[in-house]
Formats: structure tokens, C-alpha cells, sequence
């Protein structure tokens, strides 16, 4: 999976979480302006449950404690889908 | 450390098991110390249901607020602190003793938000700061979504809680007298367990915010007024 269709899956997973946001999900087009839109904990809480379940894969707690940004999710998405 | 592979060895930190006696042998002696070196005041106590899921959304003004809760409410409450509470020499057993959930503050610990989860949905009532912090100021600030997220995520009616002179505690001490402390309870409120999304969150916490705003008297409240 390339990081375009990655960040295209994140679209589509906060504009589920975050519709009234939609404009501002569209105009991200990579890792680092996922960063800058300043989510909150929840959000992102959500955003990876629902990463999960469409994708089939699975972060630990630990590493979403430990994730410091956007490209640090692209990168395990990445390792674990082919 | 990889995204799939828990790490060997770590420790669990997250314990929903309550352990009943030590809970209320825990909470008889915290009860005794508040009727006793302080004046509370609770109101509207019925607002919480005695058995099945419940989520106490509180504010947060002083250290004493969660054992406040814990000594008053008349049912067993599980309370979320921040980690570091943990190590404080007072504060940190009482928590564990009654069960808390710690919680990572800033970083995202879904491990925390699982255990909270867990302990509703086994009929269990949570405690949770709204404010996610102690207010620096003594006025009330602004609310996080995460309370709102546990609603909706298990359906548990929401209960506003109020708790306020317990910031008073230790300067009233220091005078060997004893401070007027508050609970007052709001009326539940609960939530479509469907509707997870941001607006909606946001709208929920702006409510609750409002009405423990309607609890608390004005001298805790920010100049700028609570957006409802």
C-alpha cells in the first residue's frame, strides 16, 4: 500500500469521525499536514479503531502511547498491510 | 518496540478488578475524615442510579475532589487520575485502593479508555475530571471530550457532578478549622450509543459543561461566561 492510498484511508476514517471537518481532511496530502490539523486524543483514538477494522490490522497501546506524529502511523500501516 | 508486538515482560497498569472490601473499608475511613475535619454538603445524591453503568462527569479544583466523590456517593465508584497521582504519598494509595484507572494525560492510552469502557459496561460508575486537569485558577474550564466518548461509546447515562470548597481544605486546616465542602449532583443525561462523531461530542460536552455550571455558585465560574 503506498502512503497516497494510506493517507487516503485516514481521509476517509476522520471524515466518518469528524464530518463537519471534511474541507480540512480533504486538502491533506501528507503525513506531516495530518499533523498540523491538531487532533485531539479522542479523535485520533477513534480514527485508529476504525484504521483497524477497515484495514484488518492492529496497533499495540504501547505504540500509540509512544506515536509522536502522523508519519510514525503511515509507517505501521505500511509495515503491516502488503 | 514495533506497532503489532506487545513489548515481553511490561507491566499491567490497568487493574478493572475492584477489590469490594478493601474499596469500602478504604472509602468508611475517607468518609469518617471528611465528616469529621470538614462540613460536607451533598445534594441531589439520587441523581446517580445505585446499580448498573454510570460516568460522573466532575470538575476539578483540588486534590480532595476524587476522595470527596468517593467518601459521599452512595455506591462504589471507580475514579480516573492522572499517572503521576499514582506516586503521591497520600493520594496515590487511596487511588489505587479504590481501584482507579490511571491514565497517561497528553498521550493517547487507549488502554486506560479500554479499562474505563470495561468497567461500564460491567455495571460499574466511573469518575472522570471533565476538565481532564485541575482548573489553575479556581474557575471552571473548558471541558474535554472524553467523558462524552465513554456515553457514547456504552450508552451509560452521564451524570454532571459539581464539587466545590474542597480547595479550601488544607488552608482551613492550617487554621484548625474545618472547610464547608460541596457535591451536588445534575440529572443524567444519555446518549445515542450511534452517534460517535466529533460535532456530537463536542455539542454533549458543551452540555455538561452547562449544566455543572448551573450546580456550581457563580464565584467559580470564568469571567467569560460557559459556552452552552
Amino acid at each position: 500500500m503506498t502512503t497516497e492510498e494510506i493517507l487516503d484511508q485516514i481521509r476517509k476514517g476522520l471524515e466518518a469521525v469528524a464530518p463537519s471537518r471534511a474541507a480540512e481532511f480533504h486538502k491533506v496530502k501528507s503525513p506531516e499536514d495530518l499533523d498540523s490539523l491538531g487532533l485531539d486524543s479522542i479523535t485520533t483514538l477513534e480514527l485508529v479503531d476504525r484504521l483497524e477494522k477497515r484495514l484488518g490490522i492492529a496497533f499495540t497501546d504501547d505504540f500509540l502511547m509512544d506515536m509522536t506524529s502522523a508519519r510514525d502511523l503511515v509507517a505501521a500501516i505500511q509495515s503491516q498491510v502488503a | 518496540m514495533t506497532a503489532t508486538e506487545p513489548p515481553a515482560g511490561s507491566p499491567r497498569r490497568y487493574s478493572p478488578r475492584l477489590r469490594p472490601l478493601l474499596y469500602d473499608l478504604v472509602q468508611g475511613v475517607i468518609r469518617f475524615l471528611f465528616l469529621t475535619l470538614s462540613h460536607p454538603k451533598t445534594a441531589n445524591l439520587d441523581a446517580c442510579p445505585r446499580q448498573g453503568p454510570a460516568i460522573l462527569a466532575v470538575n476539578h479544583l483540588s486534590y480532595f475532589d476524587g476522595p470527596m466523590v468517593l467518601a459521599m456517593l452512595p455506591r462504589r465508584v471507580r475514579p480516573m487520575a492522572a499517572e503521576r497521582l499514582r506516586r503521591h504519598y497520600f493520594f496515590g494509595p487511596v487511588m489505587v485502593a479504590t481501584g482507579a484507572i490511571f491514565i497517561r494525560r497528553g498521550q493517547m492510552d487507549r488502554a486506560a479508555m479500554r479499562a474505563l469502557v470495561e468497567v461500564i459496561e460491567e455495571g460499574g460508575c466511573v469518575a472522570v475530571a471533565i476538565e481532564g486537569t485541575r482548573s489553575p485558577d479556581g474557575k471552571l474550564q473548558e471541558g474535554k471530550n472524553g467523558v462524552a466518548y465513554l456515553a457514547a461509546k456504552t450508552g451509560a447515562p452521564l451524570i454532571p457532578a459539581a464539587v466545590w470548597g474542597t480547595e479550601q481544605i488544607w488552608p482551613a486546616w492550617k487554621r484548625l478549622g474545618r472547610a464547608e465542602v460541596h457535591l451536588s449532583l445534575g440529572d443524567p443525561i444519555t446518549l445515542d450509543p450511534q452517534a460517535l462523531d466529533v460535532s456530537t461530542l463536542d455539542e454533549t460536552t458543551r452540555v455538561i459543561m452547562s449544566r455543572i455550571a448551573g450546580l456550581l455558585p457563580a464565584r467559580y465560574l470564568p469571567e467569560t461566561g460557559v459556552q452552552e
